[in-house]
């Protein structure tokens, strides 16, 4: 059990090496494939809660030392409003929260019913980005929604949850090696019959 | 009469051609049993065999040489535009390749290949052969950061060219398109712009140096109390491969 949430750190640690090479579509309103949110999501329903949050830690603070921007020193007199940019560490909480969400699926997913974790992943992304916007709107003031936003995150969902078969099957091999089960709801039946 | 029909027309006679080019012994493999190839031929048609395969992988060859060729000659007439630029300008330039486009979600961003290692510090304006591009956001070793002006965040002081009116122009929130558009904001109420119109920087604000192209203007909306236009940015920002970092102005 501790081998395989050690194992689902690194692979989270890894995803954000493999993040750094994936380009954004431009021709779908820069749509991206969130792999490292996809790691995460796809492990914070394999794993326990201390370990979920655990690596919404890791990953919202990864995240946000990988996204923030720097802050504008200009003239007051020219940049009378400035624009603000989301807190440092935000994204520890949204991360969490659909850390949570995911888990919600947690006896399914214990079944051997990973198939309904891998469309929750696309939900929780579109809910994670349309949160993100929020928040963006919220500390700078209005909120506009275009369709270009509506495409980006709609794009970046469906993208994303495309991939995350793959993922699962990652955790798979990587439990086996480690010798825990992701489904032992699953397994249970079989054992009996023998 | 024999087996084919009298035709004339000389080289352009199907029956002709037939009969003088494409009865080759390759072809005349698919013609089935009714011209069986003698059995003295095969030498020959291994061999022409070998031979054709030999030209396709040298053609294979030639076309990847050809790309190759045609890439280099593209990256060379933009290092020699890279040049010019460089020695035309009055800036104390650092010229950068893009090594990523658009690395975050909701930035208008992207990455270059030089960073403090060749004195780029932050807040450095950013520009191109067309126009400003936008500022040094985060510096690192050897690559940076660079805010466009599509973004927000990125606000300039502008003039618009042939009148009085200055105001500050930043992206707009949501412009995902391939042709984003700047906010041109704090014109007078009865500015007289008018779509076309060039916009220049001012120089105001401590970060962008005066009189750098930013873009043209396509609409004017008139207000109660203010006008706003809508300005086309001069740089293509999605074709862009080289840029230049202003390190000081009038070396």
């Amino acid at each position: 059990m501790l081998r395989y949430n050690l194992s689902a750190v690194f692979l989270l640690l890894a995803a954000f090496l493999v993040q750094q090479f994936v380009p954004a579509f431009t021709g779908l309103s820069h749509a991206r494939i969130l792999i490292v949110h996809l790691v995460f999501l796809c492990a914070a329903v394999s794993v326990a809660t201390p370990t979920m949050l655990l690596l919404a830690f890791i990953g919202g603070i990864l995240w946000d030392a990988h996204c923030s921007l720097a802050p504008m020193i200009a003239d007051p007199e020219v940049y009378t409003q400035p624009t603000e940019s989301l807190r440092f560490g935000y994204s520890i909480l949204l991360f969490a929260a659909m850390g949570f969400l995911m888990q919600g699926l947690n006896p399914l997913f214990r079944a051997g019913k990973w198939q309904f974790s891998a469309l929750l992943t696309g939900v929780a992304t579109f809910l994670y980005l349309a949160a993100d916007y929020s928040l963006i709107s919220f500390v700078r003031g209005n909120f506009v929604i275009s369709r270009s936003i509506l495409r980006l995150t709609g794009y970046t969902s469906l993208l994303t949850m495309l991939f995350s078969p793959i993922v699962f099957w990652l955790l798979y091999r990587l439990a086996k090696l480690f010798d825990h089960s992701l489904y032992p709801e699953a397994e249970k039946p079989k054992r009996r019959a023998y | 009469m024999g087996a084919y029909p009298q035709r004339t027309g000389g080289a352009r006679d199907p029956g002709r051609l037939f009969q003088g080019h494409l009865a080759h012994p390759q072809i005349r493999l698919f013609a089935g049993n009714e011209n069986p190839r003698p059995a003295a031929g095969n030498e020959t048609f291994k061999e022409l065999e070998a031979e054709l395969s030999t030209i396709r992988g040298e053609i294979g060859r030639l076309r990847i040489i050809e790309s190759r060729f045609k890439e280099l000659e593209r990256e060379n007439a933009e290092l020699r535009h890279a040049l010019d630029f460089k020695k035309a300008t009055d800036f104390d330039v650092v010229a950068a390749r893009i090594i990523r486009r658009h690395p975050t979600t909701w930035w208008q961003t992207l990455e270059i290949d030089a960073g403090e290692d060749r004195g780029i510090g932050i807040q450095l304006s950013v520009l191109s052969n067309d126009g400003l591009v936008g500022l040094i956001d985060r510096p690192f070793g050897n690559r940076s950061s660079v805010l466009l002006i599509t973004d927000e965040k990125c606000q300039v002081s502008v003039r618009v060219e042939g009148s009085p009116e200055v105001g500050i122009l930043s992206g707009q929130r949501g412009e995902f398109d391939r042709n984003p558009t700047l906010r041109l904001r704090f014109l007078s109420k009865n500015a007289s712009i008018r779509p076309g119109q060039r916009v220049f920087t001012t120089g105001r604000g401590g970060i962008f140096q005066p009189n750098i192209l930013v873009g043209s203007i396509t609409t004017v909306e008139r207000g109660p109390l203010d006008s706003e236009a809508l300005v086309r940015p001069a740089v293509d920002l999605n074709d862009l491969s080289t840029v230049f970092v202003v390190l000081s102005e009038n070396p």
